[in-house]
Parts: structure tokens; sequence; C-alpha cells
């Protein structure tokens, strides 16, 4: 345990990141557990405890007797330096244990730009940044979105899980504890997690690269490593570990508030959306098992608001009886109930204007792309008649504050499509002036956003460019000029984060020395603004000899032998080229719960039967 | 509905927690512990918590106050005991009345607060530090730059420092007490008083490391009562 005096604590900017001791925190006796678990996020406190998943897997592993699982972030410059001042290593929040001390130490790979705080955290720790070094040390473990392409990771972790952990996590903790009782060798801890479904051990594994750079082949070191790693999934969300309680901060943080998890996977098949291909099949909970469990959440937490998370709430086919529950249930209780994503149809306008009766601040809309050519190429199943009928509604509703997202640099954009958003941000201004003056509120503000598109593993897109920087720089220029109006506010992304995000979302092995190479040059908290610092990144491609636009800006052949290709998300190849190919032809593919599309996660799941039984009405609705 | 007030303590790592993040423990604490707060009415409803006087990041306290408006009647016991089984460690309710009848508000009522502080004391010996006690109260006048809502501005806060006291000084650890008026008609912060004795003592004392809020009063006539006794009346 290390100690931590009041005065480290009253020295830095918010020391209630580091002291532990909130609302169900789980406290056990270390000497009297088998397997000490550090579940980390390599953000900052606030950030990583707004996280559903690090929360979901704290709590399901603290259900068994035999393991203690704590927690432990990136501490912000401030802290470290407090630190590495007194030589303290990094520590968890329950048992300031240093984090060397323990078994396993899993870091949730969320996005790429946290990599470097990875490696900061393991340093602050003691821990060796490889692999290969780590004998004596405890076992790295990644999971989460971004382990969907693990090589630029590849010689850091000691393995990965692929998947939803929940499901994985328990036999992984059986593996672990016969082989700590067995005392034996490092490697044959590896060797027998390998053969667990979902889990993949990078070192098991040598890559040949061809002339051009690209890969050659992939090529397991001994016998019985497995060639295809197939993710996990929980079958039924409604049966199994559900968290009922979750840790509540004593501090504020990002999401703070219960998160009501209503189903996984998504039906609409949007090209440009890595979430909407590896988390199918689409797999609901019942209006009674989240009735439940809200219950139980408001009863452990005490707090006063419900979001309803899941990829697109609107889709959840009970949605109505599911928020009219909740609000008759908890209409004494003063407990709110939030939709955090929408899309755009009336009918979510009109139910959110149904549950937020007071305060109305801002509707955020995601039209994604701002012309129907290039909507229908990302298939994103919307059009601007939808937009306008749901912002006509929300006017007249008594919303005056709109915020519009959108992507840039979409694969076979031209200027007329980037044109078309801040002639979409146009047309919603009238339409605001279309509604009559005493049905509407004053004071109408919209605010258009646009974020650099990033193609990413396991999408239509994965094979093409990412548009240069300098492209990406002309557009966002391009559209400052085009929108000048006092009621539209325009933001954008820095485009040179989402260039760095581009390299590491498809690298390959070969990265993972210039990530170390950047890490000692200072890099860290890269989704800072404050920190990210894309020259010492450059400095790092070059003293490696990699070259990143390789990764970023380099169209695919669909035959090229991709770094993820070994990782079987249940989507296939095939169905992904086809969806490419309709993307150049501007033909759309539809919502999979209307007709079948065979993207081949029927076949995945073994019984084959996608959706466990939700029912479809509302899609069928609105069709 | 029923009017309750709560003294409880805030102390060991929770000092730092904010007021603000202070108050929603609190009351997450009250619906975890299922009690029926009144809510305010209006655009965002709140629970009707008040606490008397807001406690600075990083100062613990064994004393402070807080006004609960409940729907119903309640066993005080039960009460006590459901919510100190909601609240993390640290915070804890040591007494809980029913106050009844016209009374002002426990925030309205601070006039003063007590603070046992710890200070580093180098090379000086109990009169010296006794001198520079004496040299402080018998200033006319002290100014100090105070931020208000307004800015910044120069006060002269001498009257703000009622007492203090020497108490101890065992191997350079000095202790103090003092005690300063508080709340809305007059406020000087305890670090404040410990800048002034450092400046004072040319910083032969200086780094006050520990600071405990022990009591807060309200003033009836020319003297200083603890707030729960002022206002149960007696």
């Amino acid at each position: 345990m290390v100690k931590i005096t009041d005065e480290m604590l009253l020295s830095v900017e918010k020391p209630g990141r580091y002291i532990g001791n909130e609302i169900n925190v789980v406290y056990k006796d270390a000497h009297s557990i088998d397997i000490r678990f550090a579940m980390c996020f390599p953000d900052v406190y606030e950030v990583g405890m707004s996280h559903l998943g690090i929360k979901i897997l704290y709590h399901e592993m603290n259900e068994r007797e035999d393991t203690y699982c704590e927690r432990a972030f990136a501490p912000w410059p401030d802290m470290e330096k407090v630190l590495r001042d007194n030589k303290i290593p990094l520590f968890s929040l329950e048992t300031r244990e240093p984090l060397c001390n323990f078994d396993m130490v899993g870091f949730t790979l969320q996005y790429e730009m946290s990599y470097t705080n990875i490696l900061n955290m393991l340093d602050m720790s003691g821990i060796p940044l490889l692999s290969k070094d780590r004998e004596g040390f405890p076992f790295i473990v990644f999971g989460g979105p971004c382990a969907y392409n693990p090589e630029p990771l590849a010689d850091i972790a000691d393995f990965f899980v692929l998947g939803e952990a929940e499901e994985v996590i328990n036999e992984i903790l059986d593996v672990y504890k016969d082989w700590k009782k067995a005392n034996r060798s490092r490697v044959e801890f590896l060797d027998e997690v390998s053969k667990i479904e979902g889990v993949y051990v990078p070192s098991f594994y040598n890559v040949e690269y061809k002339s051009d750079g690209t890969i050659k082949s992939r090529i397991p070191k001994k016998e019985g490593c497995k060639n295809i790693i197939k993710k996990r999934i929980i079958k039924d969300l409604n049966k199994g570990y559900s968290i009922d309680k979750m840790i509540v901060p004593l501090i504020d943080i990002v999401h703070d508030r219960i998160m009501l998890e209503t189903f996984r996977g998504c039906t609409r098949g949007c090209r440009f959306c890595q979430a909407g291909m590896i988390y199918r099949p689409v797999r609901e909970k019942t209006v009674n098992t989240l009735m439940e469990y809200a219950d139980k959440l408001l009863k452990n937490t005490g707090y006063d608001e419900i979001s309803l998370t899941s990829l697109s709430i609107c889709d959840y086919s009970d949605l109505k009886k599911l928020i009219f529950g909740l609000i008759e249930k908890y209409k004494g209780d003063k407990v709110g109930i939030s939709l955090p994503s929408l899309r755009i149809d009336s009918f979510s306008v009109e139910l959110i204007n149904e549950i937020q009766k007071v305060r109305k601040t801002g509707l955020t809309f995601a039209p994604e792309a701002g012309t129907q050519r290039m909507r229908d190429i990302i298939n994103k199943g919307v059009c601007e008649e939808d937009l306008i009928n749901s912002v006509t509604c929300a006017f007249e509703s008594g919303w005056s504050k709109i915020k519009l997202y959108f992507m840039i640099g979409l694969p076979l954009e031209t200027m007329d499509d980037v044109a078309g958003i801040s002639d979409l941000a146009y047309e919603v201004v009238d339409s605001y002036y279309k509604v009559p003056k005493d049905k509407r509120k004053k004071g109408l503000s919209v605010t258009v956003s646009t974020s650099s598109f990033v193609p990413k593993p396991f999408t239509p897109f994965q094979w093409d460019a990412q548009d240069k920087i300098d492209t990406l720089m002309e557009k966002q220029y391009f559209l400052k000029d085009k929108i000048r109006d006092r009621r539209i506010t325009y933001n954008y992304h820095d485009s040179k984060t989402s260039f760095l995000e581009g390299v590491f979302a498809r690298g390959d092995r070969r990265l993972t020395k210039v990530l170390i190479k950047a890490y000692e040059k200072g890099c860290k908290f890269d989704g800072w603004r404050e920190y990210f610092d894309y020259d010492k990144w450059m400095e790092a491609f070059k003293e490696c000899n990699v070259d990143p636009s390789f990764y970023a800006n380099r169209k695919r052949e669909y035959d090229e032998v991709l770094p993820w290709d070994f990782i079987d998300i249940g989507v296939s190849k095939r169905y992904l080229v086809n969806e490419r190919e309709k993307a150049s032809r501007g033909e759309t593919t539809p919502d999979c719960r209307i007709k079948c599309t065979g993207c081949g996660i029927a076949k995945f799941i073994e019984d084959g039967e996608c959706f466990n039984g939700a029912n479809f009405s509302k899609v069928h609705e609105n069709k | 509905m029923e009017r309750i007030l709560v003294k409880f303590t805030k102390i060991n790592n929770i000092k730092f927690i904010s007021h603000l993040d202070t108050m929603r423990t609190l009351n997450r604490a009250m619906r975890r512990a299922g009690i029926d707060i009144m809510y305010s009415c209006g655009f965002n409803p709140h629970a009707n918590i008040s606490v008397a006087a807001p406690l600075q990041l990083g100062i613990e306290s064994v004393s402070e106050y807080a006004d609960i408006n409940i729907q119903s009647t309640v066993d005080l016991k039960k009460f006590k005991d459901s919510l100190n089984n909601a609240l993390p460690l640290g915070l804890k309710i040591v007494e809980a009345v029913k106050i009844e009848g016209k009374k002002p508000s426990a925030m309205g009522s601070v006039a003063a607060a007590s603070y046992s502080i710890k200070m580093k004391a180098m090379k000086t010996t109990e009169d010296e530090i006794k001198k520079v006690i004496e040299n402080i109260m018998s200033q006319k006048e002290i100014v100090r730059l105070k931020r208000t809502k307004s800015g910044e501005k120069d006060v002269d806060v001498r009257p703000f420092i009622i007492d203090i006291k020497y108490v101890d000084l065992c191997e350079e650890e000095l202790s103090l007490r003092l005690l300063l008026r508080t709340g809305s008609r007059g406020n000087i912060s305890p670090q404040m008083v410990t800048e002034i004795i450092e400046d004072f003592s040319n910083k032969s004392i200086c780094n006050a490391h520990s600071i405990v809020r022990e009591e807060i009063y309200a003033q009836k006539n020319e003297k200083l009562i603890d707030l729960c006794s002022y206002l149960l009346g007696e």
C-alpha cells in the first residue's frame, strides 16, 4: 500500500479523483483472495468512471469470492508529477496497492488516442512496456472496441479479449487460478488462456511482409494456435449477469447518471460505423428486465436520472412502453429519463417532448452528410425531408437550439457534398422562420459540427484512403467561409488528431515501436487538445522509419491481407465488399429488421436467430 | 412537512470533495436511504437540503449542519441510522433533531465558527508564538485582498477574527484554536488567518497542514451559542 499524504492531495487539481471511497465500492481482504485484478481506464477519472463497461466487469468480477477487482485511472499530469517526484508507483483506488503487485492488469481500449496513456500507466507502475520483458510481473490484458484491431499493441499486450468480456472473464479467471496454484511458467498460462474462444495471444504469431510493405502472411509459432479468433458474445442479455448496482462517484463526472443498457447491436447498417458491425447481432433486454434493473439501480445508487443507452435508442422495439412505464412508476420520485443518441424522425422529437417537460436545452441530430447522394453512399437511411420535419416539430415544441453532426472526408465525397452541409444548416434556419412567431421560442441557434471521417476495420470502408490533413483542412475552411451567419456556429475537429487516429485504427505490429518512441518523447493524453503534440509524433514516425500515411491515406485492394483479417466478428468479408461496391453505385441497403441482408451474423450465432424475439413494430410503422 | 436539523462530520479523505459534491452526495444518500425529502418547485426540482455554512475543500469538520425538509413524520433514530448506512466513510450524522415552530434557517443563523489548526513552528518558543498572536489581536486594521462575487477588493478583515488561542507546541507542531466570523454578515476563511499568522511571524510559523472546523455558532444578544442549541431554543 502506498502512502499519499494530505499535502500531496492538496497540491493537485480535483484531489477527489484519487481518494476512492465511493458509494458501492467493493472492499475485500486482499490477503484471502486468489486473484487480484486491476481494471484500468487509460484516461482521467471523470472520463473513465463514465464508462459503463468497466463498471459491469468490476461488479461481475467482484461477485467471485476468489477475485478482488480494483480500479485505476490515468492520473492528471499534476498528480503524475507528485507521484513521480515522490517515487510512488501508480496504485489502485480501493487499497492503494501498486499495480505491479496485481495478478492481472486490464485496460479497456475505447479510443486509439489513449494508447500512450496505457504506456504511461504501465511505466508509472514499474511494469515493463513489452510483453517479452514482463517475467515476474502481472499479465496485461486488453479489451474493448479498439481491440478489434489489436496489432498496434501486439508487443505490449500479453493477451486480448475479443468481444463481450462479461462472457469470457470467468473462464480466464478460472484458468488463471489453476495456473497460479500449479506454479507454472508464464508461457504455460498464455498457452492455456489462448485455448479459450475469444482470447488472442499476439506473441504466438509471426507476421511476414511483402516488399511493398503489405502483409504476406501470419504464421502461428507453434502447433495448436488458432488461425481465426472468434469474438465472444452474450446470447441473451436477459440471462446471466446484469449490473444491479454501480459505483457512484463522490465528484462530478462526465456521465453522472444511471446508464440503463437497453440493447446491443444495430440493424441500420451505416457503412462508416464500426460499432454497427462489430456489435451485431441485435440483442434486446425486455421491458420487464429493464424495469426490474432500473428499480434496483435507483435504490442502490440514489441517482435521479436514467439514461437509456444503446447504439440508436429509438430502435428499441418497445420504447414507448419502457419510457412511459418508467415515467409513470417514478413520477413521484423526481426521476428524469434521458435519451442520449437521436435519429432523425419526428417520432423521436415527440417522445423527447413528452419526457422533457421542463427545460428545453438543446436537441442534437446527426444527418452525418450534407447531400442525399452522400447519405446514400454511407447508407444513412434518412432524407432531408426527415430532418426538416423533425426540426420543425422541435421548433414548434419550444426548442430553439439545434445541433447538427456531420462528417467530412467520407469516401467518394466531392466539394458539392461538403457545400451541402452548409445548405442543410441554412434550411434548418429557414424552417425555424416558417414556424409562426407565436409558436416558436426566441433565440434560434444552430450549431454545425464536423468530425473528420476515420476509416475503421470491419466496415465497408476499411479499404478506403483517409483524406489527407490538407484536404480535410481545405474542406473545413471552405465550410467556415460558406457559413457566415450569426445564427449558425461552425465547429470542426482537429484534422491532425483524426489522421493519427486513422493511422492506429488500421495499423499493424510495426506501430508498436512508434508508439513507444512517441511516449518516450513525452506524448500522453493525446485526446486532450492541451497535450496533443503532433510534431513529436511525426518525429517518432521518422526516427522509426515508419510512414504514417501508408496506414491512413493508402487505398487497399480487396485481396490485401489486412492486419485484423484473422478476427471473425460474424459479419463476412464478402458482405463488406458487397456493401462497398453498393456504396460506389450509390445504392442503399435496407435496415435488416425489414429484410435480412445476409451479413453472416445469423450463421455465426449457433441458434441462427437474430434479435432473439424482439418485436419490430416500430420499424414497420415507419416504413 | 417536517424540518430536521442534522449535525454531521466530514472527516478524513472525504474532505477532498467540494461543497457542491458534498451536497450531491448527501442528496443521493437520502434517496438511497428512502427518505421522503421535499423538492423545490420550479423548472429543475432539487432536494430541499441546505447546508448551514459551506466548507472549503481540504478542511475537515466535526460539526457541519444542514436543514432537511421531509414530507412526512419520521422516527429520528431510524432516520439517522438509515442515513448513516447510506453515507460514505467520513460523512456521518451525529445528531438529528426536529425543529418545530417558526425558527430561522440554519444558514441564516450562522454567526461564527471555531477551528482547530495545526501549523509548523520552527525555531520559536511558546512565548514568541503568544507574542505573535497578541500582536495580531492588537492590530486596529488588517487589510487583505478578498475575492467577492463582484471581483477582488481590499477589506479590513481584523473585525472577523474574534479570537486566536494558543493550545500546544510539541516537536515543532503548533496547535491553535481560531474563533472566526462566519456567514453572510462577515466571513473570513481559516486559510486567510493562517496566512496572516505566517506573515506576522515572519514565516517561522507556517504550513497549516490540518484545519478542522470544531463548531458553528449563532449569536444571541452578545453570546455565541452552538447552532443546535440555538435552533432548539435552549
